[in-house]
């Protein structure tokens, strides 16, 4: 064994290295670091394979599949899973699963994420503007904001889109109303914690005028924790959207959608409940791949730690 | 010179001067919940080029309020400033914000206290000064980051290149008080204003920090106003002193002056309540009874009769005003100048005398 790999030897080669690493950390950019945190992560990164494939599913599906998500037969009405040429079964009328899932995270991905998205910068721009100007200003945003709070996000996401009428953008902008608030609160309660810190203070003593802190200090301490939250949520509109179209409020048959084919496949449950459920494992994965993923970038993003 | 600040016999030799900062009459209020807050009253000082005053005194005499105001970095709805500010000529009381955002940075500059909560948590030491070299240069970013480096090694940051990329909580306390002064100094400021820049620091960098402050002061050429209450950091870095009690200057004066002929019986009394080298070590430390009054009433009389061994009639009736202290030496200049606010000045006998009394 070599000398220089005696306990002494190996202590201070340990050292040297976490020294080098130290320094290569420094080098990267702060999200660059996030990155490579984050590709580290053996759950998020098996949660971000997950979702990859699940977008280039919906995306590729009309080149991977021969047949129509909405023409069915009537000749192969709720085959079984494993059934040669329909892996994963037919529902009620005969049109093959596979084809109507993967057509169906074409919907419910979209309805799973763009809310939340344009939530999130109506949302931040709100709660930012609450905290930094505060007084009537903030009054003005934050009661207006309880007054969605008053009701239960489900309730209000089938109250919006009734008054709305039932319907793919309708349901959108129904649930983007639902995430708007709680997305403002975050970012006002973070703004507000942020405004009186002392470097906000020694920004303003280095000459920097109201726009530029809002810019650079209270948006650069903000935008990490809500968006953190907002991706949170992406879980919470999925399955909040499959819920509007189970209700026939988002998506109209005869659309693939999984919150819709879980409707349609109930009556089904008892003669293939396998195929039935399919719909909602869908859900379960996605939403719980989200999940995952955000908490995964919540430690990435902690460069502290 | 108009009526209101006539009172004032500090304000006439102040404008005599030629100075960097001119502060004449300076009050600040503070609205509050229960009413206002007469957080700093007629406040008079000036400031030389390559000068170093001290504010000294203790928790919440006003000295920080002062030195904010000297910005105007308090929130406007909430604070009204009354008096003249004068920074380098201009008047920093009636500047347009704009105007006063060029000088934030540029010709006022300001160090924290907490170096780790003053600086950005989410930005690199070298990003967040060359934004205020950008800010008030308009130079290229290359150019700001090269200054940035500049300034870190000028404040004798180890390894500075590599620092120059570290978040503000990868540094120890110390390296991030020199990188704040690095940040501080980046755009050659004419005054520098240190908000206790030492007390979060333990005492061997304190001293570290004050050196570097001192030099950097002396190879700059810029003029400090240093905000603490240690009497220690008082010495070491300040040419003049000016001690607060409940929001007024009760004494002013060159350092070694005030602190071994204090005239006020206040300033008498802090400095009997330090530690100082070469006192017993089995002596206690001599605390002034009671306590400083609130300054939500505008005071009629000296803040500090009620806690005075000598105070008399004259002391409860009417704000003693600020009078010339007898010069060292004729025909000193005016930074020599000493004055006290009070009816009874003179040294304290023999701090025993007036325990025994009571």
């Amino acid at each position: 064994m070599d000398q220089s790999l005696g306990p002494q030897g190996l202590q201070s080669r340990v050292e040297e290295y976490a020294e080098q690493a130290r320094d290569i950390a420094r080098s990267r950019g702060y999200w660059a670091t996030v990155l490579h945190r984050l590709l580290r992560d053996p759950v998020s990164m098996a949660c971000a394979l997950v979702l990859l494939t699940l977008i280039l599913l919906a995306v590729l599906a009309p080149w991977l599949t021969p047949y129509n998500p909405s023409q069915g037969s009537m000749l192969n009405r709720l085959a079984g899973i494993g059934t040669p040429g329909h892996w994963l079964g037919t529902d009620g009328q005969g049109r093959d699963m596979l084809t109507r899932l993967m057509y169906g995270g074409r919907y419910s991905l979209v309805m799973g994420i763009m809310p939340v998205l344009i939530a999130f910068f109506i949302g931040t721009a709100m709660g930012v503007t609450a905290g930094f100007v505060g007084g009537w200003a903030n009054s003005l945003i934050m009661r207006t904001t309880d007054v969605f709070f008053a009701f239960p996000a489900v309730l209000l996401a089938i109250a919006i889109s009734g008054a709305l009428g039932a319907g793919f953008v309708n349901a959108m902008v129904s649930l983007t109303l639902v995430f708007i608030p709680p997305i403002a609160r975050v970012a006002e309660g973070v703004t507000t914690a942020v405004r009186h810190l002392d470097f906000v203070e020694a920004a303003r003593a280095s000459g920097a005028g109201a726009l530029t802190i809002i810019r650079v200090h209270i948006l650069g301490n903000v935008l990490g924790p809500v968006f953190i939250y907002a991706t949170s949520l992406v879980s919470v509109c999925m399955i909040l959207a499959a819920g509007l179209s189970f209700l026939g409020l988002g998506v109209r048959p005869p659309a693939a959608e999984w919150g819709l084919m879980l409707n349609t496949l109930r009556q089904s449950l008892y003669v293939q409940p396998w195929v039935s459920v399919l719909p909602g494992a869908m859900i379960f994965l996605t939403s719980l791949c989200f999940n995952l993923l955000s908490d995964g970038l919540r430690s990435a993003m902690d460069i502290k730690r | 010179m108009t009526a209101s600040n006539s009172q004032s016999a500090a304000a006439d030799s102040v404008e005599a001067m030629s100075s960097v900062l001119r502060v004449a009459d300076l009050s600040v209020t503070f609205k509050s919940e229960d009413g206002p807050v007469y957080a700093v009253s007629d406040v008079n000082f000036a400031l030389n080029t390559g000068e170093t005053l001290a504010l000294l005194g203790e928790s919440g005499c006003g000295k920080s309020v002062t030195l904010k105001s000297l910005m105007r970095l308090h929130p406007p709805h909430k604070t009204t400033l009354s008096g003249q500010i004068e920074i380098t000529g201009d008047d920093v009381v009636a500047m347009s914000q704009r105007r006063l955002s060029a000088l934030r940075g540029k010709r006022v500059a300001m160090i924290f206290q907490e170096p780790m909560l003053a600086f950005d948590p989410v930005f690199t030491i070298g990003q967040q000064i060359t934004e205020t070299v950008r800010r008030h240069t308009g130079c290229a970013r290359a150019r700001a980051r090269a200054r940035a480096l500049e300034m870190l090694e000028m404040v004798r940051i180890p390894s500075a290149a590599s620092r120059l990329d570290a978040y503000p909580h990868e540094m120890s306390g110390g390296m991030r008080q020199r990188a704040m002064i690095a940040l501080a100094l980046s755009c050659q400021p004419d005054l520098l204003l240190a908000d206790e820049p030492t007390t979060a620091l333990d005492a061997t960098v304190q001293i570290q920090v004050l050196k570097l402050l001192r030099e950097l002061q002396t190879e700059l050429g810029m003029s400090m106003i240093i905000v603490t209450h240690d009497v220690g950091v008082a010495i070491e870095v300040a040419d003049r002193v000016a001690v607060m009690y409940a929001g007024r200057i009760i004494e002013e004066g060159p350092v070694n002056e005030v602190l071994s002929t204090p005239q006020h019986p206040y300033t008498q009394g802090l400095l009997a309540a330090t530690v100082h080298p070469g006192m017993d070590r089995a002596a206690r430390l001599t605390a002034i009874p009671g306590a400083p009054p609130r300054l939500t009433r505008r005071l009629e009389a000296c803040a500090f009769a009620p806690r005075c061994y000598k105070a008399g009639p004259e002391c409860r009736q009417s704000i003693p005003r600020p009078s010339a202290v007898a010069p060292a030496e004729p025909g000193a200049d005016s930074s020599q100048l000493r004055m006290v606010s009070c009816y009874r000045p003179g040294l304290k006998e023999d701090p025993r005398a007036h325990e025994s009394n009571q």
